[in-house]
């Protein structure tokens, strides 16, 4: 950092540490992450020479892993959605040095969530018939239009927020290489004046953990996880409300055709799934509400994610296949479904493609918005008055 | 109007046009956004202080 430049310099620097320094953990990661997405495309290779019978899908169970997994990372998406946009909108102030991830997640899930639709063709090159033949009866072409607009605004939004920070590093790097190229093409001749300051916002606003690792301590606090964890609390209680509401009113019906699937999955063969989900959730969110845990807010809201992300995939599991073994057409034969070998590597294979992808980002671009904790420093006085104005004896 | 509203709800072809003209016009529409912005710099050139945003509010 060039001495007189009016960003602190202390403040920067260990925030452009992880980009300029490269450790042997990067190296593990990407090679880690690397083996798992080159052993799922030999499996995809696999699946496209032999066809879709290498899979457990059958007749009449035509939707299987591929689908659970396009609905669990298409779920992850607006995870970042809500962080990025909800709290930016809502003028959360703690948002402000985890919003940059959430906004990556939600670009690289939305990609793996796409890919999942592919991994699920037999002839995957047939996707682009959606073109010259859509047919708008078809939900399929309306997905595509779905995710399209949905990835190329997410791509945007985390793009824009990312130019003042591109041209920090366009000018902190002295050699000139192909990192400072790139720093440079993208940050857009970015000079920071106020006019483009106020476009910027403007634009932002109209389109409204890698902690250990990057020594992000300083800026990724308890407080954040605490916050988070807040907002798990609520989400946990909307989900048994709607869960139960779900359920109740399924059963309360005891339409023939529903009691099928209903029973299957409360008692039947999906009964362990489901109740792993129903047990995970519940010990999620005794982890958020116990004192005893949340005396480590960190610890607590990283175990309730972890175990929320596995409810959830159980959740779109038990959505997608029950229902596809008990069809609703009387007569027609019931069916099984054991997912094999190749749809479990490449779900292994999508999951390790996300985490690539966000380690490569994380190397290239700085995961916490510099110039938006820079923001929250001037706005100390500001956020102060706001709160004095609160007050009763405030006029 | 009536025809032409069957023919887009039926006939195979005039949905992927669509999917493909909403995808076209956003992204036409980001990149006008973003040459805005980048334009903003020609608006007034930055003082020593202004630059690394909005360096002005201090």
């Amino acid at each position: 950092m060039r001495q007189g430049d009016e960003v602190d310099a202390s403040h920067i620097h260990p925030l452009l540490n992880p980009l300029l320094r490269t450790g042997w953990g990067f190296y593990l990661s990407v090679i880690l992450l690397g083996a798992v997405v080159a052993w799922g495309v030999r499996a995809w290779l696999r699946q496209l020479w032999l066809g879709l019978g290498v899979t457990g899908m059958n007749t009449p169970v035509y939707w299987g892993v591929y689908i659970t997994n396009f609905v669990f990372f298409i779920g992850i998406s607006h995870a970042g959605t809500l962080i990025s946009a909800i709290l930016r909108l809502t003028g959360s102030e703690w948002r402000r040095p985890i919003t940059r991830a959430a906004e990556a997640i939600t670009v690289f899930a939305l990609i793996a969530g796409a890919m999942q639709i592919v991994l699920d063709l037999g002839r995957p090159e047939r996707i682009l018939n959606v073109f010259p033949f859509g047919r708008s009866q078809s939900p399929l072409m309306w997905d595509v239009l779905c995710i399209g607009v949905y990835l190329l605004s997410c791509s945007m939004y985390l793009y824009l927020p990312l130019i003042p920070d591109l041209a920090l590093l366009r000018d902190t790097l002295e050699r000139p290489g192909w990192r400072k190229s790139m720093y440079r093409v993208l940050s857009l001749g970015w000079q920071g004046t106020p006019e483009q300051r106020r476009r910027l916002n403007k634009a932002i606003s109209g389109m409204a953990i890698i902690r250990k690792v990057s020594h992000l301590e300083a800026y990724l606090k308890a407080l954040h996880f605490t916050k988070l964890g807040w907002l798990l609390i609520v989400m946990c209680g909307l989900w048994f409300y709607a869960t139960f509401a779900e359920y109740l009113t399924t059963g309360y019906g005891a339409i023939p055709t529903e009691m099928r699937v209903f029973n299957a999955k409360l008692a039947g063969e999906f009964a362990w799934l489901f109740w792993g989900m129903v047990g995970a959730m519940a010990l999620a969110f005794l982890i958020l509400v116990l004192p005893h845990f949340r005396a480590n807010p960190i610890k607590a809201t990283v175990a309730a994610s972890a175990l929320i992300l596995v409810a959830m995939w159980l959740e779109r599991f038990t959505i997608v296949v029950p229902t596809g073994t008990r069809p609703m057409l009387e007569g027609y034969p019931w069916g099984i479904y054991h997912p094999t070998w190749v749809e479990w590597s490449l779900t292994a294979a999508s999951l390790a493609g996300m985490g690539l992808l966000y380690v490569l980002f994380s190397k290239l671009f700085p995961i916490i918005s510099i110039w938006e904790v820079e923001e929250a420093r001037e706005a100390i006085p500001e956020v102060t008055r706001t709160l004095e104005s609160y007050l009763p004896e405030t006029a | 109007m009536g025809k032409v509203i069957h023919f887009f709800f039926t006939e195979p072809g005039p949905g992927g046009v669509f999917v493909l003209a909403v995808l076209a016009a956003l992204c036409f529409a980001y990149a006008l956004l973003l040459r805005w912005i980048a334009a903003g710099a020609r608006v007034e050139a930055p003082t020593r202080r202004e630059r690394w945003m909005g360096s002005e509010d201090r």
